[in-house]
């Protein structure tokens, strides 16, 4: 099922790295929506639609907010709404890179990446394990959802507006929680089996870059670089 | 000296966050070839064992250690946990969570690829254990799509792969549903007979009956019973339970009279031709499902993985619409955005149930703004818990969230309460406790449903089966003495079916 990769995996981290950092230094309306709609694209690209239009349709209602934070008068409320609609929106941008990484390749082929570019272990285990933790959380939050809604508990993006605090305590302590027992039991699991430096391993995918993966990789730098000029340009 | 597997010397260890020590002087051997059976009440000391045995502990949980451990003729004292894994397999009482791949080939290779061994070497390796735990359809999925049943096989498939010698099985049966531990017990069986030395630590006894050379009972750190087989299969019942032990016969347990009378038989939810499926692939989970229940019952929903179970139960919680039917709570047709509340869902995993910051605020969580103090000390009394009412829920045992959930239904007021596999893991004092406080709760009036594959369980509990096959009620009986071979013979049937 997941042994396939779409993209080598150099590329795809590249890719993710790059809109990433890229959504960060992006102020201006226009070049931020922008980096959305082109991320939002590459998961259509890989048929996630699922994820590309929730997500979208998160990011826009952030920005309608946004657009018409002026005519909140309490200012510790339009600074709250502000930071953190800002926040959000980088964060929708990275979200949707992560799910796109996992859908063009997969933690074999990561591995087989890794050891070709000779990644540090300090890098290359994380990495592992976010992959695998990706999946784990997407089911604990479906189970999350359906407790929520025993005990009358909302969470309509509307209840994250007005409740944010309340929404994090409910939705992301359990999954922190949860997480770090599995993580726990993961690392013992995986030690024992020999796992700890990564270029101890054998490399059972060996790697070669395909044209597809060059174009790829220099339409994706050409937007980044566009949407800079946008950006900064006087 | 040759032909021990184990041996542990003075084996003591205090975990740092803990005020007591979980092991105390352990001395014993373990021979080649033999599968040994550690039991005993949960706390005893077990899990700790197995830690010790496979390195975890001190080289993961920190503490005070001391005493040796030797695995053939080699002590371990100077070992890394990459050592321990050369020689010993460990599968985890949870699957799910020992999982590193997200594919089934991969999963099963991790072992040798560590090591280093050649491409050739590994897929000959992963083959081999393929091919022994008959597992070959499996290789195409996804883990995430895995069953419990499934994803045990394909855990002692990547310990296989290894080729160590020496097994250890930390509550294998604690997820498996009945037909998926018979599966088990014919793979002990086979790693037995290759000469395998098997450790497993363990509450259910029943499927290591014909199996086991030895059974080791343990408690507050210290080996209490050594019993050879015969010793073992000597015990009956009685002796068992005064060990805290589960039974090692089924077919020799009785359906247990319920310990509240239950007068009151009012119908109470009313479920009429209900049918689901889910939109992505439109076939029918649920299909043309009729029953009703009265108050005071504990019906027991059992069935294979896939049977529809678990969507029924989430459908008459208002978790999930049905496709077409209506169910009835109290003769009034109850549409689905009214029904959870009044019909509670207490999922196996409590940890996804609570949400407060203390106990006591867990029974506010999601509650009008007219909380009643003295109804919240009531339940926590009820419950005993009121002494933990300021802890935070994150904190408290597994059976104390499980019982705070289930205080939790009980403050929304709900009237039908949908348990899922409460006793998974569970030794036979802590099921029976279950069991009492499920009785409570239908002698309170309630409705209580329990979907479960724990047939001690079941004949602790319940009154009445519902079997579901193929998303219909197959079967729908009272539990009586006459009745009890049908329930075994029905837990017994195999395979997934696909959902």
């Amino acid at each position: 099922m997941n042994k396939k990769s779409i993209l080598d995996p150099r590329i795809a981290a590249y890719i993710v790295i790059l809109f990433g950092a890229g959504a960060m230094f992006m102020n201006k309306a226009i070049t931020a929506h922008i980096f959305c709609a082109v991320a939002a694209f590459y998961l259509i690209t890989v048929k996630s639609f699922k994820t590309s239009f929730i997500s979208l349709g998160i990011y826009g209602i952030i920005a309608l907010l946004m657009a018409n934070v002026s005519k909140i008068h309490n200012t510790s409320a339009m600074l709250l709404l502000v930071s953190l609609s800002y926040f959000v929106q980088k964060l929708i941008v990275l979200f949707m890179m992560g799910s796109f990484f996992t859908h063009v390749t997969s933690i074999p082929y990561v591995v087989s990446a890794m050891q070709k570019i000779k990644a540090p272990d300090a890098l290359a285990v994380p990495l592992m394990v976010a992959l695998r933790f990706f999946p784990t959380i997407h089911e604990d939050f479906k189970s999350l959802k359906d407790s929520l809604k025993l005990r009358h508990i909302s969470i309509r993006p509307l209840s994250f507006i007005i409740h944010p605090v309340r929404m994090m305590e409910y939705l992301f302590v359990p999954i922190l929680m949860k997480s770090l027992r599995t993580s726990d039991e993961l690392s013992a699991s995986a030690m024992l089996r020999g796992f700890e430096h990564i270029k101890e391993q054998t490399l059972m995918y060996p790697l070669k870059m395909k044209l597809k993966d060059y174009f790829v990789g220099i339409v994706s730098t050409l937007i980044v670089a566009a949407l800079f000029y946008l950006q900064f340009k006087k | 000296m040759k032909n021990i597997a184990v041996e542990l010397k003075d084996l003591s260890f205090h975990y740092q966050c803990l005020t007591r020590p979980s092991l105390k002087n352990l001395n014993l051997q373990i021979e080649k070839g033999s599968l040994v059976l550690i039991t005993g009440a949960s706390g005893c000391g077990k899990t700790t064992l197995f830690r010790c045995m496979n390195g975890l502990v001190p080289h993961f949980y920190e503490g005070k250690f001391s005493g040796d451990v030797r695995l053939g003729s080699q002590n371990t004292s100077a070992f890394s946990l990459q050592d321990f894994g050369k020689l010993t397999s460990s599968v985890f009482q949870d699957p799910r969570s020992q999982f590193f791949m997200t594919d089934v080939e991969n999963e099963i290779a991790f072992g040798c690829v560590n090591q280093k061994l050649s491409k050739e070497e590994i897929w000959k390796r992963t083959d081999a254990a393929v091919s022994k735990m008959r597992i070959s359809e499996l290789l195409d999925k996804s883990i995430f799509k895995l069953s419990s049943g499934e994803l045990q096989k394909v855990a002692f498939a990547s310990c296989y792969a290894m080729q160590n010698d020496i097994f250890l099985l930390d509550e294998p049966s604690a997820n498996l549903d009945f037909h998926s531990i018979l599966e088990l017990q014919k793979i002990l069986e086979e790693l037995k007979n290759e000469g395998k030395t098997i450790i497993i630590f363990e509450h259910r006894l029943f499927y290591l009956k014909d199996l086991l050379d030895r059974m080791i009972i343990l408690e507050e750190g210290v080996i209490k019973q050594d019993y050879d087989r015969e010793q073992t299969l000597s015990l009956n019942d009685k002796e068992l339970e005064k060990l805290g032990l589960r039974s090692f016969s089924l077919e020799k347990l009785k359906p247990v009279e319920p310990m509240f009378s239950t007068s009151n038989n009012q119908p109470l939810i009313n479920l009429s031709d209900i049918s689901f499926s889910y939109k992505k692939h439109g076939t029918k989970i649920v299909k043309n499902i009729c029953f009703s229940a009265s108050e005071g019952e504990v019906i027991a929903v059992i069935g294979k993985n896939g049977a529809g179970k678990t969507t029924l139960a989430k459908i008459c919680c208002g978790l999930l619409k049905e496709k077409s039917g209506k169910i009835f709570i109290k003769g009034k047709t109850v549409p689905k955005r009214k029904r959870p509340g009044l019909c509670y869902f207490v999922m196996q995993d409590s940890d996804y149930q609570l949400f407060g910051d203390s106990v006591e605020n867990e029974l506010n969580t999601g509650c009008k703004k007219n909380h009643k103090a003295e109804k919240n000390q009531e339940l926590l009394e009820q419950f005993n818990l009121w002494d933990k009412k300021d802890c935070h829920p994150a904190s408290l045992s597994r059976g104390q969230k499980q019982r705070l959930t289930i205080a939790c239904a009980l403050k929304a007021e709900s009237k039908i309460i949908f348990f899922d596999e409460p006793t998974s893991g569970l030794d036979r004092k802590n099921m029976l406790c279950v069991a009492e406080q499920i009785q409570k709760l239908a002698a309170d009036g309630k409705c209580v449903f329990v979907i479960t594959h724990d047939y001690e369980f079941i004949l602790s509990a319940c009154k009445r089966i519902l079997y579901l096959w193929d998303g219909k009620i197959q079967k729908d009986f009272s539990l009586t003495d006459e009745t009890k071979y049908q329930v075994l013979e029905l837990l017994g049937e195999g395979g997934d079916q696909d959902e």
